[in-house]
């Protein structure tokens, strides 16, 4: 049934953090291994940065995922903003520090201090940008005591940039920057993953003008690319069930990509 | 799910809207070609039209040229000098016959020759300064205004050459000319004659018939001798024997 392999194809596309849907691109896989070799270095903080939907966070996901069996990590998808909270729950997670009271800066240090391990626990930090300066400022000086290593992943901003050049300047001995897809990495995105929902019809249907249109919207960022095609397949989807004459089921329109860009605000009109 | 068919509005205006400027400077850019070559096409017009006007003043006899220098000379005078010039021209160039001026302001201020809009203005001009020369070619006019019992069969005649010319104005075709000035002649009216004559000989000097219509009401308007002159110029250059005839009956005078 066509019906549900546009359903299908739109499922795709939903904006959601899984790391069973990152997709292996060459320069995304090198910037990856780039960043596991990072965490394996004795470096105290590691920096991720990028513009908002560059797959920073699929990133932490995936390095989650990957090397969570060998060594301990623990991944804060939301920040914690209570400095507070964010030191028990460092205590809880790392050493099982259960007490429901509240732990200070001078606390947590002890706790860490105190913990002789051969392994350090790798934290990860998506949003940090949310993070307060004070904050920032006493993460950095618990990964001065080499018993935590940080990879913080943070939107690159011009006030966000200040922060890793000057707040962490002395601290961040590797910054990775992740960037928007090429065209051409662009087209591999959206097949690969569709493929690999074995959407192989709607994957077929895409050109390389249709691409260069979505490339165009989007200027190659994942999420917005997500977020028209999701749209686009919803809309192919309506067609099918309300009125079949006014699509082409082996090509994606670009009338289409059009008003699912007008759908997603992409296009202002 | 979307509202499709709001979102198919607002993509419409989208396009509209991303297509206008484009829309906007290809209708301009049509309407500027169009201008242009319309503009264009109005110029060429208007420079050939000019350029007739220029030929055919150029064509024009010496008579038509310097009209005001010999005003003050009779009508007979006028004509034999300036036949006698064009003799003297038709030696170096071609051959064809120059009007004498009397008739040739008779003939604007009849408009029979009115088919260029200048020759109308100098005819007007030419009235109202020298109303004296007018008198005399009224003078002459009564000679085709000959009985009344002819005047209901003139009258359709005259309307019937009327008509001619002016179809000859629209066309100038010599062929049209020549009809008028056969037709005057039969008339009676000789100054008319002898004018579309020379019209038609302005157009086409190789027509025989105008040279002889030319002659006969020249021969009636008592210049036999430059009917005869005219005659044998022509003869000398075309050889006609018809003209040699006319010639030899003139002379003879079984023409009168």
């Amino acid at each position: 049934m066509k019906s549900s392999i546009y359903t299908n194809s739109k499922n795709v596309f939903i904006d959601a953090v899984n790391p069973k849907d990152y997709v292996q691109l060459d320069r995304v896989s090198t910037i990856y291994q780039s960043l596991k070799n990072s965490v394996k270095k004795p470096l105290k903080m590691i920096l991720l940065y990028g513009k908002p939907g560059t797959g920073k966070s699929m990133f932490l996901s995936k390095l989650h995922q990957d090397l969570s069996k060998n060594q301990e990590i623990h991944y804060y998808m939301t920040p914690i903003l209570d400095e507070s909270e964010f030191y028990r729950v460092l205590a809880h997670d790392l050493y099982g520090f259960n007490e429901k009271k509240e732990l200070n800066f001078t606390q947590i240090m002890k706790i860490i201090q105190k913990k002789e391990s051969d392994e350090i626990p790798l934290i990860l930090l998506d949003e940090a940008q949310l993070y307060s300066d004070a904050l920032m400022e006493k993460i950095r000086l618990l990964s001065d005591t080499r018993k935590l290593k940080f990879v913080i992943a943070l939107h690159k901003t011009q006030t966000e940039d200040l922060i890793a050049k000057e707040h962490f300047q002395t601290r961040i001995w590797e910054s990775i920057e992740l960037k928007n897809a090429s065209i051409a990495e662009l087209k591999i995105y959206i097949q690969k993953k569709l493929m690999k929902s074995n959407c192989f019809d709607s994957a077929n249907m895409f050109s390389n003008k249709s691409i260069k249109l979505i490339y165009k919207l989007t200027n190659g960022n994942y999420r917005d690319t997500n977020k028209v095609l999701y749209s686009v397949f919803e809309i192919y989807e309506h067609y099918y069930n309300q009125d079949m004459s006014k699509i082409n089921l082996d090509k994606i329109s670009n009338k289409i990509i059009e008003m699912a860009a007008i759908h997603t605000g992409l296009i202002d009109a | 799910m979307h509202n499709i068919h709001e979102l198919e509005q607002r993509w419409f205006k989208y396009k509209v809207k991303l297509l206008l400027p484009y829309i906007i400077v290809i209708t301009f850019s049509i309407i500027l070609v169009i201008t242009l070559i319309f503009i264009t096409d109005s110029q060429y017009k208007y420079n050939s039209i000019n350029s007739n006007d220029q030929d055919k003043i150029i064509n024009k006899p010496i008579a038509d040229v310097e009209p005001k220098k010999e005003i003050k000379q009779t009508i007979v005078k006028k004509s034999e000098e300036k036949i006698i010039v064009n003799e003297k021209d038709t030696q170096a160039a071609k051959l064809t016959l120059s009007p004498s001026l009397d008739f040739m302001k008779k003939l604007k201020t009849d408009s029979v020759n009115s088919y260029d809009n200048t020759d109308v203005y100098v005819s007007e001009k030419f009235i109202e300064e020298k109303p004296k020369t007018t008198k005399v070619i009224k003078n002459i006019k009564p000679k085709k205004v000959t009985s009344k019992k002819i005047n209901i069969s003139t009258r359709e005649t005259q309307n019937d050459i009327q008509q001619v010319i002016k179809r000859f104005k629209k066309n100038n075709n010599p062929a049209l000319s020549l009809f008028v000035a056969k037709k005057y002649y039969k008339l009676g009216d000789y100054e008319k004659a002898y004018n579309f004559a020379l019209i038609t000989n302005e157009i086409n000097n190789e027509i025989e018939q105008s040279w002889i219509i030319f002659a006969k009401s020249l021969v009636k308007l008592k210049k036999k001798d430059l009917a005869i002159r005219t005659l044998t110029k022509y003869i000398r250059h075309s050889h006609s024997g018809n003209a040699k005839v006319l010639l030899d009956d003139i002379k003879s005078g079984k023409f009168k």
